[in-house]
């Protein structure tokens, strides 16, 4: 079918030495940056760099370019793959030679991506990936991108790669810029906030030398100080510093989930469904059923109300860099009872839900008593006698969390699939997966949960570890029993 | 032949009723001397600091660190003693439990089907002392994979041997 002969070892496309020599110099001054800002600031305070010249450092500079040039030329030779029978083979290295060779049946993932640069010189990137290991560990960084279909068509499809090759390729979803923006303004910006809170507050640590030296503190530090003498002004400040925070984060989280998911696409094929997205970094993943272990469906109150779903899915042991992208945002709810009973067969949302014991609660009550005093404790430092009021808030917010997650943890199970739904005031958590795809359970008790004849379930599957809280010790083991003669008896593969 | 009978969730084998084989005695004491190691350990090296300098916090309150280390050293002691006869494995047609902890308990299953590979490691004073340490790798996340340790050697390679079997069936 396809005119690409992939017998005979071929090398990547010729862009690709440009690719790599990109990606090795921004290898190098990633892993160098901390060496050159050093540089780079005693050179602009002395003018001189360890009495070398403004020329001899353009020459050095030069020189490392060359290196990298040389090497990635180098690299792009030796760098060659082919399909052999039911194999394919890479081998690559220019010292250290290495030749990989993967079985196509264990090929999990063969991953099509896309940066600037690659969209730039019309080039796509193809990952392969096994359950093996953590990282990647196939990267071909530059193929025309109708040779890649073509690759992964034969490593992927090659199973049943018969007449019905161009099967309907319908596009199954389309993300719409409104559903996007909907959905970037719905994320839990609470989280986003700290990050970046956390972020500025690492940077200021790390520049603190640097402010100082500039002086700045005389333009700003009189300012400030004139005004530290009036509680209020410094609330006003304080607040204002909190609000542009807020509104910066809205906008990141808002731009971000734009370009990650820019023109989303689902296509169901009929062995895989194809997720493309992205702006700047295209990517094209394609999900076999047989291989997803996990399907995570998650929304919170805000996407409820505009009926947006998110749904993951979870293979074994992909790299956690990929893992990310292993989601399709957006989605109504027809779309996920559709994409659940698509891939998992007969999936029944009406079952009956259990819920864990009521000793859950109290663990619950249990745990915010830290939290409490440390809060408590804080307020104390910030407000002295006012310290109390901070309770006003923080109970009835605790009590709000606590209900909620009680509220929503609930699990059910048939004899096919086990789901489990979790979530906090905020979020809503559903956890599917297949009962042949378990690798181990594992029945938790601790010591004061045994006076209670309480337990929890631990279920790993190969990409995750899922958790029934807090049942009856009885039934937990009922469970257990029923999980490992399922898994047994059936003698299923889980993958 | 295909048959298709509906099963009694009442009587399926449970793991309830089954007798755990403890692990050896002699591991007990590989458990002990570990932790009186990383005592001694952590004692030499707030001793050694109170000898460079007496300047400062850990000198100052040398007592109330040694107290407290040895407080949780005897704490430790006691739970590995009382929560020893809480380790015990049991082999089953089709899959293998371990169970250990005392104040969290683990009891850990995992079906022959989805064992990818198996080892036996030994450390330089289970050497001495004969003993093994029955390594099962699942596919499932790194953390959860099962260790069975302090067996008898030869406990150890009979295990070994007869999961291989049932692996390669």
């Amino acid at each position: 079918m396809n005119d690409f002969d992939f017998s005979c070892p071929s090398r990547q496309s010729a862009k690709g030495i440009l690719v790599i020599f990109v990606f090795n110099t921004y290898k190098f001054i990633k892993k160098s940056i901390t060496l050159l800002l050093l540089f780079a600031f005693s050179f602009f305070r002395k003018g001189t760099f360890f009495g070398f010249s403004t020329s001899y450092l353009i020459i050095i500079l030069m020189a490392i370019g060359l290196f990298l040039l040389i090497k990635a030329f180098l690299s792009y030779l030796n760098f060659t793959f082919h399909i052999s029978g039911n194999d394919f083979h890479l081998s690559t290295g220019i010292l250290k030679k290495e030749n990989i060779t993967i079985p196509k049946s264990k090929i999990q993932n063969v991953y099509i991506k896309q940066n600037v640069l690659q969209q730039i010189i019309n080039v796509v990137q193809v990952n392969v990936e096994t359950a093996g290991d953590n990282s990647t560990e196939i990267e071909i960084s530059a193929v025309k991108r109708e040779k890649a279909m073509a690759l992964k068509q034969e490593l992927f499809c090659a199973k049943e790669s018969d007449a019905e090759d161009k099967r309907q390729v319908d596009v199954f979803y389309q993300a719409s810029l409104k559903k996007l923006l909907l959905e970037g303004a719905s994320q839990n910006h609470i989280k986003s906030f700290f990050i970046i809170l956390a972020f500025i507050g690492g940077l200021y640590a790390n520049f603190k030398d640097f402010v100082e030296r500039f002086s700045w503190q005389s333009y700003f530090g009189d300012w400030l100080n004139m005004n530290d003498h009036t509680f209020f002004k410094a609330i006003l400040f304080n607040s204002a510093i909190i609000v542009v925070l807020i509104i910066v984060t809205f906008l990141l989280s808002l731009v971000k989930t734009m370009l990650l998911n820019y023109n989303l696409q689902v296509v169901d094929n009929n062995k895989t469904i194809e997720i493309t997205k992205g702006l700047f970094n295209k990517v094209s993943l394609s999900l076999t059923p047989s291989r997803i272990q996990n399907i995570q469906i998650r929304t919170n109150r805000v996407k409820r109300y505009f009926g947006l779903y998110t749904m993951a899915f979870k293979q074994a042991m992909v790299a956690k860099k990929q893992q990310k992208h292993f989601y399709i945002i957006g989605l109504g709810k027809e779309e996920v009872d559709y994409l659940s009973q698509r891939l998992y067969t007969g999936f029944d949302n009406g079952l009956k839900k259990h819920r864990p014991e009521n000793y859950y609660k109290r663990i619950l009550l249990l745990k915010s008593i830290p939290l409490l005093v440390v809060g408590n404790g804080i307020a104390y430092q910030m407000f002295e006698n006012w310290f109390w009021a901070v309770n006003l808030m923080v109970i009835p917010y605790l009590f709000l969390v606590f209900h909620w997650r009680f509220k929503k943890a609930f699990y059910t199970m048939d004899d096919r699939y086990l789901s489990i739904g979790s979530g906090s005031f905020i979020g809503t958590n559903l956890e599917m997966l297949e009962i042949h795809k378990i690798q181990s359970i594992d029945i938790e008790q601790s010591i004061f949960q045994k006076r209670k004849n309480i337990a929890s379930l631990k279920i790993c599957t190969a990409s995750k570890v899922v958790t029934i809280p807090y049942i009856k010790h009885k039934k937990a083991q009922a469970i257990m029993d029923y999980l490992l003669f399922k898994v047994e008896s059936q003698r299923l593969d889980w993958m | 032949m295909f048959s298709n009978e509906q099963i009694n969730i009442d009587n399926l084998p449970t793991v309830d009723s089954v007798v755990f084989e403890p692990v050896s005695k002699t591991y007990l004491s590989i458990l002990i001397i570990n932790r009186v190691s990383v005592c001694i350990a952590i004692c030499l090296a707030l001793f050694s600091i109170k000898m460079v300098s007496s300047n400062n916090v850990i000198s100052r309150y040398f007592w109330v660190f040694f107290f407290i280390v040895s407080f949780f050293f005897i704490l430790n002691i006691i739970v590995t003693i009382l929560g020893f006869s809480k380790r015990g494995y049991a082999l089953r047609s089709q899959d293998i439990i371990y169970t250990k902890g005392l104040l969290v308990n683990n009891v850990t299953t995992v079906p022959f089907i989805r064992i990818q590979h198996i080892e036996i490691s030994r450390s330089f004073i289970a050497r001495k002392l004969n003993l093994a340490t029955l390594n099962i790798y699942s596919a499932g996340n790194a953390g959860d994979d099962l260790s069975i340790k302090g067996l008898p050697f030869k406990v150890a390679s009979k295990l070994n041997v007869h999961i291989t079997n049932r692996l390669n069936e």
